[in-house]
């Protein structure tokens, strides 16, 4: 019997202007599964996330988008998110005027889960303030966070949680990511999501994941444990990547 | 006058304030025409009169103000020394048959004392031309909030003028919002501050296809530790708004900001703004910043990411654009005001 995922893309290419970013991208992801793809800046990986998300300005030239079954390339932004996907933006925007407590209101209604997840990332004190204006680094990860578990989303894309952010604050992060991913279930029981991109691996010290790969010039390379990647990363930058990805596809692939 | 036209009249004057059952008031002041339809301190430590009674009474005012005309139509408001008014007083002027309406005030905050003023500009009648010249003289120590809120019709013509000066450790607070825009409207502030004085400028308003906006504020930083903020919002859908600002530092260790914020909304209207900065001390600290432009994409994804739709997003980022909250308004009047700005964001978007 054919294996059912929460997200399938096929052979997805995907422009930003005239500048073609992936290639040939193909990933799966089953109900319950943490993704990890590292890669040096530049490599496409935020265009990864933002293709899945329906950002307007990325361009799907070719393949598919499948979540929960259907084809979402269609679908507006909001429809995706509807249907069960949630972003984490790396640079979110400012929005002048915009209450941040206002706006919770609108993703969740529960006044408890709001005040709940504002104290355990001790983020009280944005509430009263616009949507990420003059937020420190740090407050803008932890503003994402605090969206992401208030909207809960089967399909959680978060991109570089841990950049930018001090010691203290990736582990409160981290283990609010733990928290919306159902760590503390078997992968079995576990129905959350994600893809986290990162290009530091920070995240790794703190959140298990179940399979990682590197992006590199737009191509998803070296499927594999997320931790044997890191290592290799940590010994000797992308270097290897660089020399495995030139050596073809089907090398790629192994 | 018929009941139904009473209750025509009393919804008119409510949005910009004014009820004659209003409670939480300390007095009023309305004119209708050319008549005053209502003078009355609810405070002993506060003095309204029409101006043109004051000026028999007063007899400097003529010397402060040279330029009031022989039979004046406006108020005469003043609170007494070290009298802290706890409740707004309210102004309104509205024209429902003349076609012209000139209106001259003056409010004295004698040393001390502490007021918020609410005033209210409106008309029922088409065409209609207003004219306000108001000047407001704040003694030492003492404080003054004027929340200026104007509803007027598509062909209505406003030219408002004002004076203030803002003496030794003096607050001067100026809220203006206009939410129903005139056909046109020409606004001019001058602004003096003497030593430690404050003030702080908030002005908002809203720019259909049919209106045309000049608004002019020039504040004068006279002496040392003086300070002025000035801010400035407009929202377009198809209107003309031009903003100007000009402060000067003079006074040693003087401080001055401008924010000049604009929202287009379509392609149809026109926002300019021409901050001014002058320094003629080497210890005064000017700033100023600007952003105009359209609702920007960057945004409504981002509020779209969570799965909010188009226009509920845009209408969202219109209502913060606008969004007051002034200190001191009654509750009412701000339900109302927030009101109008739900309704002009969804309005805005369509």
């Amino acid at each position: 019997m054919k294996k059912k995922y929460l997200l399938e893309i096929k052979n997805l290419w995907v422009k930003a202007g005239k500048k073609l970013i992936l290639k040939e991208i193909n990933l799966s992801i089953s109900a319950g599964e943490s993704h990890i793809i590292f890669g040096p800046n530049g490599s496409g990986k935020s265009t990864l996330l933002g293709a899945i998300m329906g950002l307007p300005h990325l361009k799907v030239i070719k393949g598919d988008i499948i979540f929960k079954g259907d084809s979402i390339l269609d679908f507006p932004i909001y429809e995706r998110a509807r249907k069960g996907i949630g972003i984490g933006f790396q640079n979110p925007p400012a929005v002048r005027g915009v209450k941040l407590k206002k706006f919770l209101e609108i993703i969740n209604t529960s006044q408890k889960e709001i005040q709940d997840v504002a104290k355990e990332l001790n983020t009280k004190k944005l509430l009263e303030r616009d949507i990420n204006k003059e937020f420190s680094g740090g407050e803008k990860k932890t503003c994402e966070i605090m969206q992401l578990l208030l909207q809960k989303p089967d399909l959680a894309l978060l991109d570089e949680p841990d950049s930018g952010i001090d010691v203290e604050n990736i582990k409160i992060v981290s283990k609010s990511i733990k928290r919306m991913l159902q760590k503390d279930l078997p992968l079995i029981k576990r129905s959350r999501s994600a893809i986290i991109i990162t290009h530091s691996g920070n995240i790794l010290d703190y959140v298990n994941m179940d399979a990682g790969y590197v992006m590199i010039d737009g191509k998803l390379v070296c499927g594999t444990n997320p931790s044997d990647i890191f290592d290799k990363i940590k010994e000797s930058g992308y270097e290897d990547c660089y020399r495995c990805f030139s050596l073809g596809d089907e090398n790629v692939k192994k | 006058m018929s009941k139904n036209k009473n209750f025509i009249d009393e919804e008119i004057l409510s949005y910009v304030g004014y009820s004659s059952s209003n409670k939480n008031r300390s007095g009023f002041f309305f004119i209708i025409d050319d008549y005053i339809a209502n003078t009355e301190s609810l405070n002993r430590k506060l003095e309204i009169s029409p101006l043109s009674k004051a000026i028999e009474k007063h007899l400097w005012l003529r010397n402060y103000v040279k330029s009031i005309p022989k039979k004046p139509l406006g108020y005469f408001i003043r609170v007494i020394e070290n009298a802290k008014i706890d409740f707004p007083i309210q102004a309104c002027f509205y024209t429902k048959k003349s076609k012209s309406q000139i209106i001259h005030n003056i409010f004295v905050a004698e040393p001390n004392s502490k007021a918020h003023l609410i005033s209210g500009c409106t008309t029922s009648i088409q065409e209609c031309k207003h004219t306000g010249i108001s000047h407001y003289l704040i003694k030492d120590n003492a404080s003054l909030s004027v929340t200026r809120i104007h509803h007027w019709l598509p062909t209505t013509s406003v030219f408002s003028k004002s004076s203030t000066l803002v003496k030794k450790n003096g607050i001067f607070i100026s809220n203006y919002i206009v939410l129903y825009p005139p056909k046109k409207e020409q606004s001019h502030s001058i602004t003096n501050v003497k030593e430690n004085g404050t003030t702080r400028f908030n002005t908002v308003v809203y720019a259909k296809e049919y209106s045309n906006f000049n608004i002019n504020d020039e504040v004068f930083l006279e002496e040392k530790n003086a300070r002025s903020e000035i801010i400035n919002k407009a929202l377009s859908k198809g209107g003309k708004v031009i903003t100007r600002g000009h402060i000067q530092g003079r006074g040693e260790n003087t401080k001055g900001h401008m924010e000049c914020n604009g929202l287009l909304l379509n392609d149809r209207g026109k926002i300019e703004t021409m901050p001014a900065l002058e320094a003629i001390n080497s210890k005064t600290d000017l700033s100023h910043e600007a952003g105009i432009g359209r609702i920007s994409g960057e945004e409504l994804n981002y509020l779209m990411s969570r799965g909010i739709d188009e226009e509920t997003a845009k209408s969202l980022i219109v209502r913060g654009f606008l969004d007051v909250e002034i200190k001191g308004l009654p509750e009412q009047l701000q339900k109302f005001i927030h009101k109008l700005i739900k309704k002009i964001s969804i309005e805005g978007t369509t």
